[in-house]
């Protein structure tokens, strides 16, 4: 039993060990009008008649429109409005005569529950009022937004722009927070 | 094999036994990024050592190891490197390395039973305690020594009663293995060991205080090797001598106020995942366990191994109240003890052949098997929903460069410990060079950056729970690459400094390389987190 658990156990190893992939397959240079991205050279691009079949000319950053694959991105994706959010954190809150509480954020709507949380996060949302901008940040507050992903409606692709509400911390207060995401070139 | 008195396990216990191992390893085949916080850390330094001679990884550019007589903290990793040469890379070198750990727990536990003369099938309790925050932390090193630091007592509690030369090695080398490992399994052996020794102090008397001290030097020469390297890291460790390399940690130790550690010990102990299932199971564990407890204060008779039972328990529980939380560079050195708390108290359990018992254990192995189902599910939802498309964005990259890692988001929805903030040494585990932030920074690490090529320091360590300090003007000039998660973009506004263009995403990730041109500098350099 022993012996034929380590031989086992032995062709695990030399099984796991034959079958490893080499890494840092990495394109050594980009031809001219090429940039990698997610691991392959990729035309750069300004619409997508310019790109080959089965590519769609998408943005990937304020500068650079690139010909992406489905496997890059089979559509564009953003993220959804939160509908509540939930004030995780908390904070030493003053009362009368110096006293201090521990208190939790206020959440958005104030009976939003710890349910159906997700860990996403924005890094395109724009707030509608640039005078709260400065004062945002996610720490201490979650919202429950979902990815969507839909079909490119612009070329190059994924540069449309959404009308969504994001869940922010504003003080001491979680706020569902109205403003715009752009979308993203994602799988 | 066990000189204590309990009867061996009947064949149907040894298979229950045995699916509740495998319940307790079945979870880690559901992920491919395990969401264990420190884990990539751990992997980019088995891949540093495994390609230490490879040119094309240039590992011994960036770091030197340090001196063996400086650091108690690398048997794990030059084990890891040496398994990932067969295996063929770190990841699956520390995928056995934490699969091994896990299958430990129960049969490490049910070999201290049998050594306390202990109902074996207590066992069946270990695989539960191997998901602890210790292990969702990735304290890997760390999660590996309680098993064997329950080995080494079952072997002690042996030698005692019956020595014998070939357990004194076997014990010599636990030792030694203990205190590279980690330093407080080492010292929980220690303890446990001299008050073993007091318990079963009247085997060891002699008349004559010269023949005591020669039976006791004799039962006790299996110490001798790592006591010697317990001097010699004495002599010149860091943390001995913080003054020397600890910087603003220098002499650095913290304590949580005792009384918040009891309600701290069922969080640390089950606490792993946000859905209420498995501190649910926990609940039900422990209620059991008490019920037996409760049982066996009424039925067993003292006797020494009875008190010797008491022995793990107490040390554990008082290293965990009394232990400092900091140590210099030594973090949560109190709370990670909770599993071992856990561990050493159901070795009270001492209620054998009643058909109560023989309920409570089938019961047992149901909640073990129910917390392995559990723990499976939540890393499937964790791989689907958190990183599945991560792979993407570290693919094919070119070798030996150098990475930062700006982690806005650090939370998960699925586990309780944010895994993400060292996702960016999964790049230096696959392709060498540097994924900073590291704990190369810190003088306990095995793995130090060599000075000259060291990433620019700040006057915080370890500032990668603050990313909002990065600084494009100074902290740009040094990398390559920077990968961030979360709702901040660090170059939106165009900071001063190198520009930055992206080479890839998926969802909230985003790496971008450094362009040789530089954004113009119309401004001061205030961080990512102004003005967003």
């Amino acid at each position: 039993m022993k012996r034929s658990a380590a031989v086992l156990a032995g062709a695990v190893v030399v099984a796991l060990g034959a079958c490893s992939s080499p890494v840092g397959n990495s394109p050594a240079q980009c031809a001219s009008g090429q940039r990698v991205y997610n691991g392959i050279c990729r035309a750069l691009c300004s619409t997508s008649v310019a790109c080959p079949a089965q590519t769609r000319c998408t943005q990937v950053d304020s500068d650079a429109s690139l010909c992406l694959d489905k496997e890059s991105a089979a559509n564009c994706a953003y993220l959804e409005s939160d509908t509540k959010c939930y004030g995780e954190g908390s904070y030493y809150h003053a009362y009368g005569r110096g006293s201090y509480e521990y208190a939790h954020y206020q959440s958005d709507p104030p009976s939003a529950t710890s349910s159906g949380l997700t860990p996403y996060a924005d890094s395109n949302f724009a707030a509608s009022d640039p005078g709260t901008a400065p004062y945002l940040d996610m720490d201490g507050c979650a919202g429950d937004s979902q990815w969507k992903t839909v079909a490119a409606s612009t070329d190059p692709a994924c540069t449309a722009t959404h009308n969504v509400v994001r869940c922010r911390r504003f003080g001491s207060a979680c706020k569902l927070i109205p403003g715009t995401t752009r979308e993203t070139a994602s799988p | 094999m066990s000189l204590g008195s309990a009867p061996p396990l009947r064949s149907a216990w040894r298979w229950i036994h045995r699916v509740a191992a495998f319940a307790t390893v079945l979870p880690l085949f559901f992920a491919k990024h395990l969401p264990f916080l420190d884990l990539p850390e751990h992997l980019a330094l088995v891949a540093t050592l495994r390609h230490w001679w490879d040119p094309v990884w240039e590992s011994q550019r960036y770091f030197y190891f340090e001196s063996l007589l400086r650091t108690q903290y690398w048997l794990y990793h030059v084990v890891g490197a040496l398994l990932a040469v067969p295996l063929g890379t770190a990841e699956r070198s520390v995928f056995v390395l934490t699969l091994l750990s896990g299958l430990a727990y129960p049969y490490s536990l049910r070999a201290l039973a049998r050594s306390l003369d202990r109902d074996p099938r207590i066992g069946l309790l270990g695989g539960p305690f191997f998901w602890s925050q210790a292990l969702m932390h990735g304290l890997l090193n760390f999660v590996a020594s309680i098993p064997l630091a329950l080995w080494g007592v079952s072997l002690l509690l042996d030698q005692i009663r019956g020595p014998t030369r070939v357990r004194a090695l076997g014990l010599s080398v636990i030792a030694v293995a203990l205190f590279y490992l980690h330093l407080s399994l080492f010292v929980f052996f220690f303890v446990t060991g001299a008050g073993l020794f007091l318990v079963f102090a009247r085997d060891v008397w002699a008349p004559s205080a010269k023949q005591f001290a020669k039976t006791l030097a004799l039962r006790a020469s299996w110490l001798l090797p790592a006591f010697c390297f317990a001097l010699l890291f004495v002599w010149q460790s860091p943390v001995t001598h913080p003054e020397s390399s600890q910087g603003e940690h220098a002499g650095v130790v913290r304590f949580i106020p005792i009384l918040q550690k009891p309600r701290l010990l069922m969080v640390w102990m089950h606490d792993v995942w946000r859905t209420p299932w498995h501190i649910g199971l926990a609940l039900v564990m422990w209620g059991i366990i008490f019920v037996l407890i409760g049982a066996s204060v009424r039925m067993q008779k003292p006797s020494r191994l009875t008190v010797a039972a008491f022995v793990p328990f107490v040390v554990s529980v008082s290293l965990y109240l009394l232990m400092p939380t900091q140590v210099g560079y030594a973090f949560i050195l109190d709370l990670r003890l909770a599993p071992l708390v856990g561990l050493t108290t159901v070795l009270l359990l001492h209620a054998r052949h009643e058909s109560l018992t023989r309920f409570a254990f089938a019961a047992i192995a149901v909640v073990a098997v129910g917390f392995g189902l559990n723990s499976a599910y939540q890393m499937h939802t964790f791989e689907a929903r958190e990183t599945a498309h991560f792979e993407l964005v570290l693919r094919n990259l070119p070798p030996a460069k150098r990475l930062l890692t700006l982690v806005f988001q650090r939370e998960s929805r699925v586990a309780e410990v944010g895994p993400f903030l060292h996702f960016g040494s999964y790049y230096r585990a696959r392709y060498g060079g540097i994924a900073s932030l590291s704990f190369s920074e810190m003088p306990h690490w095995p793995l130090r950056y060599r000075p000259e090529e060291a990433p620019p320091k700040k006057k915080i360590a370890l500032w990668d729970w603050n990313p909002c300090l990065f600084r494009n003007s100074t902290d740009g000039l040094y990398y390559d690459f920077i990968l961030t998660r979360g709702d901040v973009d660090p170059f939106a506004h165009h900071p001063p400094g190198p520009k930055w263009f992206a080479i890839g995403g998926a969802r909230d990730w985003k790496l971008y390389a450094k362009s040789s041109e530089s954004w113009p500098e119309d401004g001061p350099d205030v961080g990512p987190c102004v003005g967003r």
